[in-house]
């Protein structure tokens, strides 16, 4: 009995260990070689040329000014929509907030092309604008440079702010506000003394969250900012190209100190979070109960908010038929999804269903280990859990493809064919979800039915297979659809690691975005788009409030 | 402090139920309950009175002078929670000087305003602590000063003890009471417990299905019962329905399930009647006697000074209270053997029967 017993336990803690092994060797060792070994051998720049060199100085002032102005806009643009989702009774208020998902699992390169095709010129408020003012050319362009920047990150981290800040609002109970009109408070004073504080840590989380993703952003930046605007992450990107890897891992050490500062930052903000669960009853009234110029004023934002989330991605739909240089509806981008060879949609297509159908099948396999790692009675064990999981949020996924590339490509002699590393980037980065997917699950399951297997006599494996296992299936399908949609989906890693045969649709939209190849990108974006609409509405269907929680 | 009237209040909500029409009159100064059932309808009466819920007829009056157009933070009411809904990011001093706070009160006057009410109420030496580091009933007593900071005329007390344990709810129930006296403020207090009612109220309403049906001071609701429905929801009084099948100089004998008892009262032969017995005043006997009746002995229960003795009439469950402890121990081992029991028919009180109520009333809480 008990060598069977400390046979298991062994077994047991391998298996909890090798996911964090390999994380330890694909992502820790490589970040950390890349950092040091650019640094002290070069070749190119050093750490002390690239600080003072004003190119950073530039590259660093701008990656913090749009992280600011994006994380400041998408807080003014999102309490609002918190507020009216937690508070006003309208038709469809669920699916409102099951669908603001959507935008975040959607891949950076596709919000650009549905930016584009909305807001960019000939796009289709460009278009009203030329018919209303019956100019020729283009007359507005909000997508591009700064301002398509900073709409862009907005459009990615409303629905963030939205959701995080409604679930604090919803653990306010209404006695507690109702006591602060009875005690003489003002809507003013209420909302400053009572609601603002009550709601303080959500907001404060989220707009951390929103400035980590900002600052990080490569797709955006790249694209958007067509060359005239340059973020660290691309600057990474670009010193590495040209082989100055004293300044890409300069770059990546300053990058990795503010990720890590405000990460830290944020652990501390949400841990603070004290408040407890949903209240029974929230306050709420219905639309028509508002005044006038409440209702107005709600509207006029709908609208707003409508357009801005919206409306890119109805123009992905548009965009993938309408060609805007010919003026014509075409199904060329359609059919170019299917030509094979050199310039068709074919392979990047099978690329990308491989690359992220394999990724998504390790993110499960290492995501059940870590997600039980995370929830064990050790604190150790649980606390090293949460770090690997969430070590890739903090670390930018061009920092990990630099490191994948020089520590694990040149010593396999994977730089000729390096679509393994593909693999692992996407895996890392699909990583944390799946395993809060699954976490999530782990710890609904009743104690006291895995209790009864072993009384029932259910050896530790037999109690896995056939008691744990299915009872976590919902999490597992959550959790490995959301790893799929962002693997399938990353683009900078890929763009950064990937030769041309290796190309996946994300990085085949970038390329024909370069060359204004529209109906192309937008074809593929739709590709995209469709697959993460799936995923969203599988993962309503299986569970929406793990769908929810996982961010 | 203020005379509350309230005038075929009544609120009809979404689902169809609805609460009142409500007329209830609280004297300036004077300590009244609302009791009832969960359900009946106190609580959003309550809440009604402080504003949060719009009546969609009626009228209420404070001092003579409607309230209905003033919002609640205008009304001078203070109001406890059963859940206190003190502020978790404050500090207990913080919660209790929120509303001086929000009136724009110097700060020396808010100190010294505050540690007034913490005298009053005990809890100077938790001024300082968050309002997670308190207990329960330290709670309520923070909730309460929190309410009075301003003066109330008014103050409205919605179930505050009943998350409490016993005796804690005991020692505050007095305290509650002292402190209503000491300042002469109009109280209302709702809770669905009769023992508390009894032990803190001057005056008690007790609410059926949304409607006051009887109105009066502690003892005399209890001696006398409006109806059946609140003879029951009293519990204080076995209750005995029958048919009279012969009536003589006020004496009266009911056929109840075949038992026929002799009851001091008017009524029509053939017309059926409720009445009840108070615990006790129901005789039991280890002998057959005159006016006694077979019944079986269910349970013995000891409490303070007494026994508490079940026993089964016929189909019907009877309730006694004994004190002979020789009385108590017989009856314990008494078995499957009959006892005998009976009452006084001048210990009886005749119950109106209830009226059947139209519209079923709903609590909101």
């Amino acid at each position: 009995m008990l060598k069977r017993g400390r046979r298991e336990a062994l077994l047991g803690a391998v298996v909890l260990a090798s996911p964090i092994a390999l994380l330890l060797a694909f992502v820790v060792y490589p970040v950390v070689y890349v950092l040091v070994a650019g640094l002290v051998y070069g070749p190119g720049s050093t750490l002390i040329d690239t600080l003072q060199s004003p190119v950073t100085q530039r590259v660093l002032s701008f990656t913090l000014a749009q992280a600011i102005l994006s994380t400041g806009l998408t807080v003014v643009l999102g309490l609002p929509a918190a507020v009216l989702l937690t508070r006003v009774e309208f038709r469809g208020r669920s699916f409102v907030r099951a669908a603001m998902i959507v935008p975040f699992v959607l891949p950076p390169i596709v919000v650009v092309v549905g930016f584009i095709r909305m807001f960019g010129p000939y796009g289709v408020l460009d278009t009203m604008a030329m018919v209303l003012t019956g100019s020729g050319r283009p007359v507005v362009d909000l997508s591009s440079g700064l301002t398509g920047i900073v709409l862009a990150h907005a459009f990615y981290n409303i629905p963030l702010v939205a959701l995080m800040v409604s679930a604090a609002l919803e653990t306010l109970t209404p006695e507690i506000e109702e006591m602060a009109e009875l005690l003489g408070a003002s809507t003013v004073q209420k909302w400053r003394h009572i609601v603002l504080p009550h709601i303080r840590s959500g907001l404060v989380a989220s707009a951390l969250l929103t400035f980590l993703f900002c600052f990080m952003s490569f797709p955006i930046v790249l694209a958007l900012g067509q060359g005239r605007y340059s973020t660290l992450e691309v600057q990474i990107w670009s010193a590495f190209r040209y082989f100055d890897y004293g300044q890409a891992s300069s770059l990546a050490l300053v990058q990795l100190a503010v990720t890590l500062t405000v990460a830290v930052v944020y652990v501390l903000v949400s841990g603070q979070d004290s408040s407890s669960g949903r209240s029974g009853r929230i306050k709420t009234v219905t639309f028509g109960q508002l005044p006038f110029w409440w209702r107005a004023l709600a509207a006029a934002y709908t609208v707003l908010l409508v357009v801005l989330l919206a409306g890119p991605i109805a123009a992905i739909v548009y965009g993938a038929f309408y060609d805007p240089i010919t003026h014509e509806i075409s199904l060329d981008g359609m059919a170019n999804l299917l030509r094979p060879g050199v310039g068709g949609g074919l392979a990047p297509l099978v690329n990308s269903v491989a690359y992220a159908g394999l990724a998504t099948v390790f993110a499960i396999v290492l995501g059940i280990p870590l997600a039980y790692a995370q929830v064990s009675s050790r604190r150790r064990v649980s606390v090293l859990s949460s770090a690997m999981t969430l070590f890739p949020l903090g670390i930018s996924s061009i920092t990990i493809a630099y490191g994948l590339m020089r520590a694990i490509a040149v010593p396999l002699g994977l730089s000729i064919s390096p679509w393994p590393l593909i693999v692992i980037a996407q895996t890392v980065i699909g990583l944390p979800f799946s395993t809060r997917a699954i976490e999530i699950a782990r710890r609904k399951i009743d104690p006291g039915l895995l209790d009864q297997a072993d009384i029932l006599g259910a050896s530790r494996l037999q109690r896995l297979f056939f008691v744990e296992l299915p009872l976590l299936a919902p999490g597992i399908l959550v959790g490995g659809v959301f790893a799929f949609a962002m693997a399938i989906g990353e683009m900078s890693a890929t763009l950064f690691i990937a030769l041309p045969q290796n190309y996946t649709l994300a990085v085949a939209i970038y390329q024909y975005l370069a060359v204004r190849k529209f109906l192309e990108a937008g074809a593929a974006a739709l590709v995209l788009v469709i697959i993460c609409l799936v995923a969203f509405l599988v993962m309503e269907r299986v569970s929406g409030e793990t769908a929810g929680g996982t961010i | 402090m203020v005379r509350v009237e309230l005038r075929r209040l009544r609120r009809v909500f979404g689902d169809g139920t609805s609460v009142g029409p409500v007329d209830l009159t609280v004297e300036d100064g004077q300590f009244m309950t609302l009791l009832g059932p969960s359900g009946a309808g106190k609580t959003t009466t309550l809440r009604m009175i402080a504003g949060f819920i719009r009546p969609d007829s009626g009228n209420l009056l404070f001092d003579g002078e409607s309230v209905l157009q003033i919002p609640p933070r205008d009304r001078g009411i203070g109001m406890v929670f059963q859940s206190t809904a003190l502020f978790p990011h404050m500090t207990v001093f913080q919660n209790i000087a929120f509303s001086l706070d929000m009136a724009g009160w110097k700060h020396e006057d808010v100190v010294a305003r505050v540690e007034e009410l913490a005298s009053l109420l005990r809890i100077r030496r938790l001024l300082r602590r968050r309002v997670d580091e308190i207990s329960g009933g330290e709670a309520q007593r923070v909730a309460l000063a929190r309410a009075l900071a301003r003066d109330p005329r008014l103050l409205l007390l919605d179930e505050p003890l009943s998350a409490l344990d016993p005796q804690l709810r005991e020692r505050l129930q007095l305290e509650i009471r002292r402190i209503q006296r000491k300042l002469g403020i109009t109280t209302i207090y709702v809770t669905h417990s009769q023992e508390e009612a009894f032990a803190i109220s001057d005056r008690i309403a007790i609410l059926r299905d949304g409607i006051v049906v009887q109105v009066g001071e502690p003892e005399d609701v209890y001696e006398h019962p409006a109806d059946e429905f609140v003879a029951r929801f009293l519990g204080g009084g076995n209750i005995f329905k029958g048919q009279v099948v012969a009536a003589s100089n006020g004496l009266l004998t009911v056929d109840v399930h075949e038992i026929r008892f002799e009851v001091a009262g008017e009524s029509p032969v053939g017309s059926t009647i409720a009445f009840s017995v108070k615990p006790e005043d129901i005789i039991i006997d280890l002998d057959a006697g005159a006016n006694l009746h077979p019944a079986y002995v269910q349970s013995v229960i000891p409490q303070l000074g007494s026994y508490r003795v079940t026993l089964r009439l016929n189909d019907q469950q009877v309730v006694a209270i004994v004190r002979s402890t020789t009385l108590a121990r017989h009856l314990r081992s008494a078995g499957d053997m009959a006892v005998y029991v009976g009452f006084e028919p001048t210990d009886v009180a005749i119950i109106p029967p209830s009226e059947p109520v139209a519209t079923s009333g709903r609590d909101i809480a």
